[in-house]
């Protein structure tokens, strides 16, 4: 008895040093594609940062107005300047990193679970199941995104609650497809038909099986995703549907600021240029990430 | 042929009738009453009730959305606008010529410059040109639209003063001024479409290149021009051009975008407008012709592609 019990221990043992190995080794890809890489990848590290101490570092209440100061230029007590209402453009530019963050990481994490789940319906099931969902999925595409997400979220009466769901719903089709042809090509395998033979019922092979496989895409493009919805949201809030002011957020900072744009164009360009390094940030880390994790899929996101 | 078309038209008429489904719902999903929501707290109950007889709201959703769809396919009537009186489909004709006319100048652009980028890329893999293309089509990938325009209007309108930063002129009405006026919009509009195209472009070519008729080829001493051009750019050009047909939205969505900015009197415009004054059946409206735009230029796509190419045909059977 004592044996098999140490036999199955090593077993464990192997597998978790495998783990551990090839945890290591899609690090040391990951990192190894270059500077560009681990710039982006502390580019995202400083903000997720940034958003979490927001109110230890910001110089003032980002919300607070003094129409004394209004319109300032760039000065040692306004590190930035400040907008039309004499707010702090510092302060509300690091606050706004909360917003965006926050939005997309809750909208990928809707659109995954509702995709994700849809996906493998429609891989496994095939027949009515694929029908319905992927033509579904076909009609969703074929409205623009920005549209999609403006009406769903402006008839839902704006703010931060229907930004997040539009949003979300308007990425569930991405899930939708690679789960798809994940499982689509995931099914054929021997693991699959054995675990059948062995009589596992269908939600244990969906969810125990064919799941854990499609992790490594799925990493990859809930990271792509962050940075699409960062431009989601930041498109909605330009547009004044998003989140309701005074929060601050980078969208509706541009939008205000576009209209001072010949007074001070910082005000509009700045929380721009956060967007932009964020974006391309989580662009690049993903497909470093995919390189890493899933070499199969280069060049097909 | 006839089978590929046919199979396409009908995929697409599906397509079509879920996408009214999905703009109908959209506007309906919520409670509430779109009457009291357009015209205030202010009006009486009778008043109310006389506009959701008007305006077959008394009616059961399924009714109220075969109504609609009866209107569009046999008068092309999209129905009245609550708030201002005015016929919707009136105004689609008049605001769709002004979307069209700057989406389909930037999808040509897109797609000349983004397979060229791509082209150049692919060819001069590995050296600084390649290095610096790629970089700037990832940033131009994470820009956001609005950033763009704003960022080109500052420096191109405020700055060198050489563009106009607003405003719109009918192609009909005067081509030259349409031409001075749309410039940037167009631009702008591109960027994102741009990167993607050459991000594809490149990542196809650089599997072409590398296969054994193209080796053949460069071996039969045909020149480099003729090798990339005519041999490779031709197969490397299938997924780009099912991309493209894709990626459509991009360009259509992005619209919405730049005609507020620009002050454009497109179908963006009235889609924003009518959001703003919650006037439903526009909004429902213009969702439903946008996404007949997203839908009929990946159509058009997509056949004259299959025309050219039999291997688009066969994966249709």
């Amino acid at each position: 008895m004592e044996d098999k019990d140490l036999k199955l221990l090593n077993i464990e043992n192997v597998q978790k040093d495998n783990k551990k190995k090839r945890f290591r080794q899609t690090v040391s890809v990951f990192f190894g594609r270059g500077l560009i890489a681990k710039i982006c990848f502390s580019i995202i590290v400083v903000f997720i940062v940034l958003a979490i101490i927001a109110p230890l570092i910001a110089p003032y209440d980002p919300n607070i107005q003094s129409l004394q100061e209004t319109k300032r230029k760039p000065s040692s007590e306004h590190l930035l300047g400040t907008d039309h209402l004499g707010r702090d453009v510092l302060s509300r530019i690091i606050y706004g990193t909360r917003v965006s963050l926050y939005a997309s990481v809750l909208a990928g994490l809707f659109a995954a679970s509702i995709g994700i789940f849809l996906g493998l319906l429609a891989g496994y099931y095939g027949k009515i199941a694929s029908l319905v969902i992927m033509r579904l999925t076909d009609a969703q595409l074929s409205i623009p995104g920005i549209v999609f997400t403006l009406v769903l979220a402006s008839v839902m009466g704006g703010g931060l609650k229907s930004i997040v769901i539009a949003i979300g719903i308007g990425m569930i089709p991405t899930y939708i497809r690679m789960m798809n042809g994940l499982v689509l090509s995931l099914k054929e395998n021997d693991f699959v038909t054995a675990a059948r033979l062995i009589g596992q019922t269908n939600s244990l092979i969906l969810f125990k099986h064919l799941l854990p496989n499609c992790f490594p895409s799925l990493i990859v493009l809930f990271t792509i995703n962050l940075g699409a919805g960062i431009m989601l949201e930041a498109a909605l809030s330009f547009l004044g549907v998003g989140i309701n002011p005074p929060t601050a957020t980078w969208g509706g900072m541009v939008s205000d600021g576009y209209a001072l744009l010949i007074a001070n164009p910082l005000l509009s360009i700045l929380p721009g240029i956060c967007i932009i390094l964020l974006v391309v940030s989580f662009n690049i880390v993903g497909d470093g990430l995919r390189d890493a994790l899933d070499p199969r899929l280069r060049g097909k996101l | 042929m006839l089978n590929f078309i046919m199979k396409r038209l009908l995929l697409t008429l599906l397509i079509v009738f879920l996408v009214s489904v999905f703009a109908f719902c959209l506007m309906h999903i919520l409670p509430g009453d779109p009457v009291r929501i357009a015209l205030g707290d202010g009006v009486s109950q009778k008043v109310v009730d006389e506009y959701m007889v008007k305006y077959n709201l008394d009616k059961p959703l399924v009714t109220q959305y075969l109504l609609w769809v009866e209107g569009i396919i046999t008068r092309g009537d999209f129905g009245q606008s609550i708030l201002y009186d005015e016929d919707v489909g009136e105004l689609m004709r008049d605001k769709l010529p002004v979307t069209i006319s700057l989406s389909i100048p930037s999808m040509i652009l897109s797609v000349i410059l983004g397979v060229l980028f791509g082209v150049i890329t692919a060819v001069k893999r590995g050296t600084w040109l390649d290095q610096g293309i790629s970089f700037i089509a990832s940033i131009g990938l994470g820009t956001p639209l609005f950033w763009v325009a704003i960022f080109g209007i500052y420096l191109f309108g405020l700055q060198l003063r050489i563009l106009p930063i607003q405003g719109y002129m009918s192609p009909s009405q005067n081509f030259v001024q349409f031409l001075y006026k749309a410039i940037m919009p167009v631009i702008c509009l591109s960027v994102g479409f741009v990167a993607v195209i050459a991000r594809q472009t490149r990542s196809n070519m650089l599997e072409v290149i590398n296969q054994d008729y193209i080796r053949t080829a460069r071996a039969n001493g045909l020149p480099e021009r003729s090798v990339i051009f005519k041999h490779a750019l031709k197969n490397a050009l299938i997924p780009v051009i099912t991309i493209i047909g894709i990626q459509m939205r991009i360009i259509v969505g992005g619209s919405v975008i730049i005609e507020r900015i620009f002050n454009i009197p497109g179908i963006g415009s009235l889609l924003m407008r009518s959001i703003t004054n919650r006037d439903y059946l526009i909004v429902q409206a213009c969702v439903f012709v946008i996404s007949l735009v997203t839908v009929g230029l990946n159509l058009l796509v997509d056949i004259s592609y299959g025309i050219i190419d039999p291997r688009i045909r066969r994966s249709w059977r």
